[in-house]
């Protein structure tokens, strides 16, 4: 497989064209930054919602602004991949300060991708 | 303008096998007797083509995808199977791209997308969640103030919640929100980006989406009904990270996967993945444009316990979704070392029958609520 085709088919990529072709996200990166962790390498995504999401912040002027995603595929999410441990150190090593939340990006064996919001600490629920 | 086709004549067949259609036949009548003989012998219910599959693995994560559009159409049609990677569940990524991108110049469609009428409920409902914060942030302040007496705080609200009904009413009536809203410097980039990767130099439509089958979906449409051009076996072994000379846990979870779910189709459910309701399957009647699921489905091992509170979130979850919980226990009745044999000589239907499936129904309880 050369190195393009494994590209386009990694968790990554799957994520990426989703966000850019289903979801209508704005300035979609795969970030540079990555971390092993238990023989993986973890890679996040960037993006910007076309409208804010819940409980997301938005610039002086009401528009949405920067999320990262943290893409797993449902077989590694069943195993005890994500740990308290891993995420600490997604927060710390690959997102900016300040960094409130990740959107855990579930990529399934039938091609759904499911989102959650990983919240740093406690934060208040949504109305 | 394409003609709206109904949903009952679209999907006819229930899954991608037909039975032949003949004409009547009339018992006095020779020629009758001859056309039925012609109409026998000429019509054929098979595919003429086994349907292609790419089936691609990277970092032991495993990619069934069929790309052909008319493929496509025809196991989403026959049965619901695969899912639109960019799309809700049917393909419709390409036709909606499209409409977005080339028919500008007809102006207004009258072929509203699912996702269309999606989008403009729940800007709706932003608006209206808009309206009522404003409401309570209103009554807030008064009665911060402190000088309201209790009933003219209930007329204050009275008056609030008739003026947030008459907005929800006139919302639905006109489609208030239906405008196209002016297009800012930001989402023109966004477009721009969109299309440069969805056309080619001759700007003709790449067709970016393709079905993804789910590995039990493959496995049934190649063994139980084969019409993918791929061996089933073959398949099995590419999907396990080791060979099938070992009974791997990965082997033993597909194989009671697709046990449970060759049980529901052959009951003629049609099985989907559970992923949005934290189950493996769902199951519907007929299909997704026909109804809701009804059932969420949890395929467990026959001797697998788990702690109650696995079972009760579950529980909570589907009930919440209005669905029923089925815990779908999957029993092996011969030993691994046989299974193993008559999957290396290909014997499927032999490994597959020593599977019994038993189902129980899980469903929370309240005393005051369910004495009927």
């Amino acid at each position: 497989m050369s190195t393009r085709d494994n590209e386009e088919k990694s968790i990554e990529y799957a994520v990426r064209t989703n966000l850019v072709h289903f979801q209508n996200w704005s300035d979609v990166r795969i970030c540079d930054d990555q971390l092993q962790w238990r023989e993986r390498t973890i890679k996040l995504l960037s993006g910007v919602p076309q409208t804010p999401l819940a409980n997301g912040n938005t610039d002086p002027d009401g528009n949405p602004v920067k999320e990262y995603l943290l893409p797993v595929n449902l077989a590694q999410y069943k195993s005890d991949f994500i740990s308290i441990e891993c995420l600490d150190l997604i927060f710390d090593k690959l997102c900016e300060p300040d960094t409130k939340r990740i959107i855990l990006s579930i990529v399934n064996d039938d091609g759904t991708i499911v989102f959650y919001f990983v919240y740093k600490g406690v934060h208040k629920p949504k109305k | 303008m394409s003609k709206r086709v109904s949903n009952t004549v679209r999907y006819k067949y229930p899954l991608p096998i037909h039975p032949l259609d003949l004409p009547q036949l009339f018992v006095h009548n020779p020629i009758s007797w001859a056309y039925w003989l012609y109409s026998y012998i000429t019509s054929y219910n098979a595919l003429s083509n086994k349907i292609h599959v790419d089936i691609t693995k990277h970092n032991n994560f495993i990619h069934i995808e069929v790309r052909d559009l008319a493929d496509m159409k025809y196991l989403w049609d026959r049965g619901f199977f695969g899912t639109g990677q960019l799309s809700r569940s049917e393909p419709t990524w390409y036709e909606q791209t499209r409409k977005k991108f080339q028919s500008s110049s007809d102006g207004k469609s009258n072929g509203m997308s699912l996702e269309r009428v999606t989008k403009l409920r729940r800007k709706q409902r932003v608006e209206f969640k808009k309206q009522r914060e404003i409401v309570e942030e209103k009554l807030l302040q008064l009665r911060r103030e402190g000088n309201l007496t209790p009933e003219q705080e209930v007329e204050i609200l009275e008056q609030e919640r008739d003026k947030l009904r008459k907005f929800k009413d006139d919302q639905a009536s006109l489609h208030i929100m239906d405008q196209d809203e002016d297009i800012t410097e930001q989402e023109n980039k966004r477009l721009l980006l969109q299309r440069s990767e969805i056309l080619d130099e001759n700007d003709n439509l790449l067709n970016l989406e393709s079905l993804q089958l789910m590995p039990v979906e493959t496995i049934f449409l190649s063994f139980a009904l084969p019409i993918l051009d791929i061996s089933p076996v073959d398949f099995i072994s590419k999907c396990c990270l080791t060979d099938i000379s070992r009974y791997s846990e990965d082997l033993h979870t597909l194989l009671i996967q697709y046990a449970a779910y060759h049980h529901y189709r052959s009951h003629g459910w049609c099985v989907r993945s559970g992923i949005k309701f934290g189950s493996d399957y769902i199951l519907y009647k007929r299909g997704p444009p026909f109804q809701h699921a009804d059932f969420c489905i949890m395929v467990l091992d026959s001797n697998c316990s788990k702690p109650y509170t696995w079972y009760s979130t579950i529980a909570r979850v589907c009930g919440t979704a209005n669905k029923t919980l089925v815990l779908c226990y999957v029993e092996r009745l011969e030993t691994e070392e046989q299974i193993l044999e008559w999957l290396q000589r290909g014997q499927l239907t032999k490994v597959f029958n020593s599977f019994k499936v038993g189902e129980v129904i899980y469903r929370r309880w309240v005393a005051g609520r369910n004495r009927d």
